[in-house]
């Protein structure tokens, strides 16, 4: 076990920069998720991590060691690939065992040790299979298999869900994460599904670009995210967005739209009156009502999506649209006109550089 | 007519067509096995398309005389240096060609290819002039080496296409299962492309062994001839001796077809696995 220490991590290929000076600390025994839209540079850091590409400029240290110039296989770490890599002319056990061999470890703790990671993800009937005769959720098994019967200090994961169907998906997310809650091995798992790593992780970093956006707990994430693309990239269904301009002064403060859709801003936010801003609102945090009370704006229905549990909402008013969710049944209409008032506590504001604007405490 | 007889109709026409075929491919084989057999009794016209009297005085004459078995041994080294030459070598431009993607690599990649468009007769001439200033003229070695040189090319990009194939993360994996990455070339990367190794090893063994152009040019002496280039001899200026030709072409054969049927099942493997994905 050990913490991972990224240090101005900058990678190039040729002249084209793909990641700018990352930092970041990955604490022993944590699970980081790095997401992040495809192309972001999230498999490119772990791959560096894992020493399988050279590194343009910045630190890596795993443990105490700078591991820059040490070779993968002296890293003490373990990588689950997104198409698994198992190695096709090797069964099962074999392929478990091929770590335990090449780091010499004696025969008969190879075969106690594979047989109890096959007992703990449900291989052992597998163990005589190649991996052309299994189903592309135990070939997953099996890759996770090879990855802990080492016990290494840290483990690396690229998308290693995303070629499964969604149930199943599912499924893994729960077995990974009980296994990392026993093993407690520092890991780091890379996914572009948002889901996955709110769900999973102890903490989240955020990607775009190849810069680092946010890194912190997921509901910190969710809660105050640092800018747009953040607020915009966790929560589902995402973060709605309107602009427009805050008037008003303190005690009356308003946020309104260009085509005059009006809300009332708390007063902590009296520091950006007169400012055009970006409101941000997530579709659970935007009251419903059938009937006018104080403070509600009319807006019309235009889509009803119910899914059973709950049902999200298109609203408009003139050209803006919002999507609002509320739990349990309700018998709004396409067409008809609802009052909404979005919870003062968790309305969020981002400036021009997209930037979120604290507010006054 | 009913679409059940068509088909079969159908059917047996294409299996007529391609009875016609391999009878015409076979032919030649049949009638130089059954000239090998006749005998003396081969100078008779109309030719008997059966022996008259099958023997095998003439393989006994072939391989008892003291030139066939040394040009034999001269084809076998010819045929299994050009073979090790050209995958040992193979092996490992291969594999730089397919991992390491480079503007260098990327140019020798069709740098390559541009040499097959040189007919062996273009170069034949200052290739027996350097030979020659080297030493290389009329020994074996030098053969070896000049069809080396023709055949690499062509066994170097067989083996990138099996290398292509094989998804560069296996590779990694090992490397991070801990071998270094020469190991991970040698423990799991070429094991895995062991069809296109036998692939390049025959192809390398047959092209060798038949090998005549090089082999009449490179060298001189009746000692250093191989087998296709003894061959030859049996045409004499007055007379050619039909039956023991003949006898020595089908020993000539004999290698190759062993080799193929042996190494087919890895042939068929190989050659299809272009187009299979997994
Ligand atoms: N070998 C390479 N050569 C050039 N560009 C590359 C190479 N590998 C990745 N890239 C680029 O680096 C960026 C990040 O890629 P990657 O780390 O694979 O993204 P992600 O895993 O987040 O989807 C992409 O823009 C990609 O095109
Ligand atoms: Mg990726």
């Amino acid at each position: 076990m050990a913490q991972v220490k990224v240090s101005d991590l900058k990678k190039a290929y040729g002249a084209t920069e793909v990641l700018h000076n990352v930092s970041l600390v990955v604490e022993d025994g944590q699970f980081v998720a790095l997401v992040g839209p495809s192309g972001c540079g999230k498999s490119t850091m772990l791959r560096m991590i894992a020493g399988l590409e050279s590194i343009t400029g910045g630190e890596i240290e795993i443990g105490d060691d700078v591991v820059n110039d040490m070779q993968p296989k002296d890293r003490d770490i373990a990588m689950v690939f997104q198409n698994y890599a198992l190695y096709p002319n090797k069964t099962v056990k074999n392929n478990m065992a091929f770590p335990l061999r090449m780091n010499r470890v004696p025969r008969d703790q190879i075969e106690k040790k594979v047989a109890e990671v096959a007992e703990i993800l449900g291989l052992t009937e597998y163990l005589g299979r190649y991996p052309k005769q299994l189903s592309g959720g135990q070939r997953q098994r099996v890759a996770m298999g090879r990855a802990i019967v080492r016990d290494p200090k840290v483990f690396l994961f690229d998308e290693p869900l995303s070629n499964l169907d969604a149930k199943l998906r599912v499924k893994m997310r729960a077995e990974i994460k009980e296994l990392h809650q026993r093993l407690k091995t520092t890991t780091i798992f890379v996914t572009h599904d948002q889901v996955e790593a709110m769900t999973m992780a102890d903490k989240i970093v955020v990607m775009r670009d190849g810069n680092l956006e946010q890194f912190g707990d997921p509901l910190e994430l969710y809660d105050s995210p640092a800018n747009k693309f953040v607020a915009s990239f966790i929560g589902s269904p995402a973060m709605n967005f309107l602009e427009g301009k805050v008037e008003g002064k303190k005690g009356g403060l308003t946020f309104v739209t260009a085509a005059g859709l009006t809300f009332p801003v708390p007063d902590k936010y009296a520091a950006i009156a007169g400012q055009s801003v970006t409101l941000g609102i997530r579709p659970e945090h935007i009251e419903m009502e059938g009937e006018g009370s104080d403070g509600a704006v009319p807006i019309t229905v235009s889509v009803v999506e119910p899914t059973g549990s709950e049902a999200a909402f298109v609203l408009r008013s003139g050209p803006d649209e919002l999507v609002a969710v509320k739990r349990g049944r309700s018998n709004f209409a396409p067409g008809s006109t609802v009052w909404i008032r979005p919870e003062p506590d968790n309305m969020h504001f981002f400036g021009a550089d997209e930037q979120a604007i604290v507010p006054a405490a | 007519m009913s679409t059940l007889f068509k088909n079969r109709l159908i059917n047996l026409v294409w299996i007529a067509v391609t009875l016609a075929f391999a009878a015409v491919v076979f032919f030649p084989y049949y009638w130089m096995f059954a000239s090998a057999l006749e005998g003396s009794s081969i100078y008779q016209f109309p030719p008997n398309l059966w022996p008259a009297e099958p023997n095998l005085d003439s393989f006994w004459t072939v391989i008892t005389g003291n030139q066939v078995p040394v040009w034999m041994k001269n084809s076998f080294f010819v045929a299994s240096t050009v073979s090790l030459f050209c995958a040992v070598i193979s092996i490992n431009g291969a594999y730089a060609l397919s991992r390491f993607k480079t503007g260098a690599t990327r140019f020798f990649t069709g740098i390559i290819l541009f040499t097959q468009m040189l007919p062996a007769a273009l170069i034949v001439v200052p290739l027996f002039v350097i030979f020659q200033q080297l030493g290389l003229y009329d020994s074996l070695t030098g053969v070896s080496i000049a069809l080396t040189s023709f055949i690499l090319p062509v066994s170097t990009w067989l083996l990138k296409g099996f290398f292509d194939q094989i998804p560069v993360e296996i590779e990694q994996q090992a490397m991070i299962d801990g071998c270094s990455r020469l190991g991970a070339f040698y423990r799991v990367t070429l094991p895995l492309a062991l069809p296109g190794l036998v692939v390049v090893i025959v192809l390398g063994f047959i092209a060798g062994w038949d090998e005549f152009f090089l082999a009449r040019t490179l060298t001189a002496s009746q000692d250093n001839w191989v087998l296709a280039v003894g061959l030859t001899s049996f045409q004499g200026e007055y007379t050619i001796e039909w039956n023991e030709m003949m006898a020595a072409a089908v020993i000539f054969t004999m290698p190759a077809l062993f080799f193929f049927m042996f190494v087919q099942r890895y042939l068929v493997a190989g050659l299809a696995a272009g187009g299979v994905k997994d």
